[in-house]
């Protein structure tokens, strides 16, 4: 029977060794670069020449730059700006890496909590940095909501501070478990189409149509998920809310 | 149509807040209890507290 993990192993491709440290390159760097190249190429092609009626990938790209720019307006505010290259990159990343991953035979490179991870803490020491840089230790007042009791005060401190670390674990892991559920599920039910009896066999098969579908949508929606969420913890960074 | 599925709406997300403050509990209170010696005191106060920060991160995104 088909393994329905066996999807997210990792394949060293080109075994590298740099002092002693595996850094080969993996199919999981492979789809990494497939997803860097194709969103750099797709953003130097549309803006090669700039019209003023636009063609149809210049207005592709105005419009997603539009959405990341009103995504950042509404949530920050006129301080959001200075952090557009760093939304629009994530944004632009974890999108192709997920839409890449439902091409048959592909590897998503989001479903590694590493990989997310990485990202989440991007995002995480950026913001936290950012705030400290901007507020000093005024920053802690993130963590003492307006108008809460004074003999409540230590426990919530405590609470929000738990939730606040609580953050990039939380943006990570919902990424790489829609991912994860996403795929196992394609798999579990492929595999159905396999054993079942003859006359069984091609009942699957429109749910997984119907999954793939919902699937390409999960990966569009997690992509924007993680991206409004990181602008959130921005706003808490630069106005303490 | 498409704010049917907005992020309130998918229980995955939900799920995956309230496991997060769970986990940053438990992993606080492990690695407290290593460096202080004093076994099972701050895992059991740490797993309260992270049960508690993942409720009210749920909460705060149910507020919205």
């Amino acid at each position: 029977m088909h393994n329905p993990l066996a999807q997210f192993e990792i394949k060293p491709l080109l075994s590298l060794n740099l002092l002693g440290h595996d850094v080969s390159f993996t199919n999981s760097a492979l789809f990494m670069t497939i997803a860097v190249v194709f969103a750099s190429g797709l953003m130097l092609f549309a803006t090669r020449k700039q019209e003023l009626v636009p063609t149809r990938i210049q207005m592709m790209a105005e419009s997603l730059f539009g959405m990341i720019d009103d995504m950042l307006m509404q949530n920050v505010g006129d301080g959001g700006k200075q952090f557009i290259p760093l939304i629009f990159s994530l944004f632009m990343f974890v999108l192709f890496c997920n839409i890449l991953g439902m091409i048959p035979y592909s590897f998503t490179a989001t479903s590694h909590i590493t990989v997310t991870f990485v990202l989440a803490m991007i995002v995480f020491l950026t913001v936290t940095i950012v705030g400290f840089v901007k507020h000093g230790l005024h920053f802690f007042s993130l963590f003492l909501p307006h108008g809460t009791p004074s003999w409540l005060a230590p426990l919530l401190i405590v609470i929000e501070l738990v939730a606040y670390l609580a953050r990039p674990v939380s943006l990570s892991l919902r990424l790489a478990a829609n991912m994860v559920a996403g795929h196992v599920l394609l798999k579990v039910l492929a595999g159905f189409m396999v054993v079942m009896a003859f006359y069984l066999k091609i009942v699957p098969g429109p749910f997984i149509v119907v999954l793939v579908g919902f699937e390409i949508f999960i990966a569009i929606l997690q992509a924007y998920i993680f991206t409004i969420l990181s602008c959130v913890y921005i706003n808490d960074a630069v106005n303490l809310h | 149509m498409i704010q049917n599925k907005s992020k309130k709406t998918n229980p995955l997300n939900v799920a995956t807040d309230l496991v997060a403050g769970i986990l940053v509990g438990l992993a606080c209170g492990f690695y407290l209890d290593k460096w202080l010696q004093t076994t099972p005191l701050f895992i059991i106060v740490c797993l309260m507290i992270g049960i508690a920060a993942g409720f009210r991160m749920i909460w705060r995104e149910m507020n919205k």
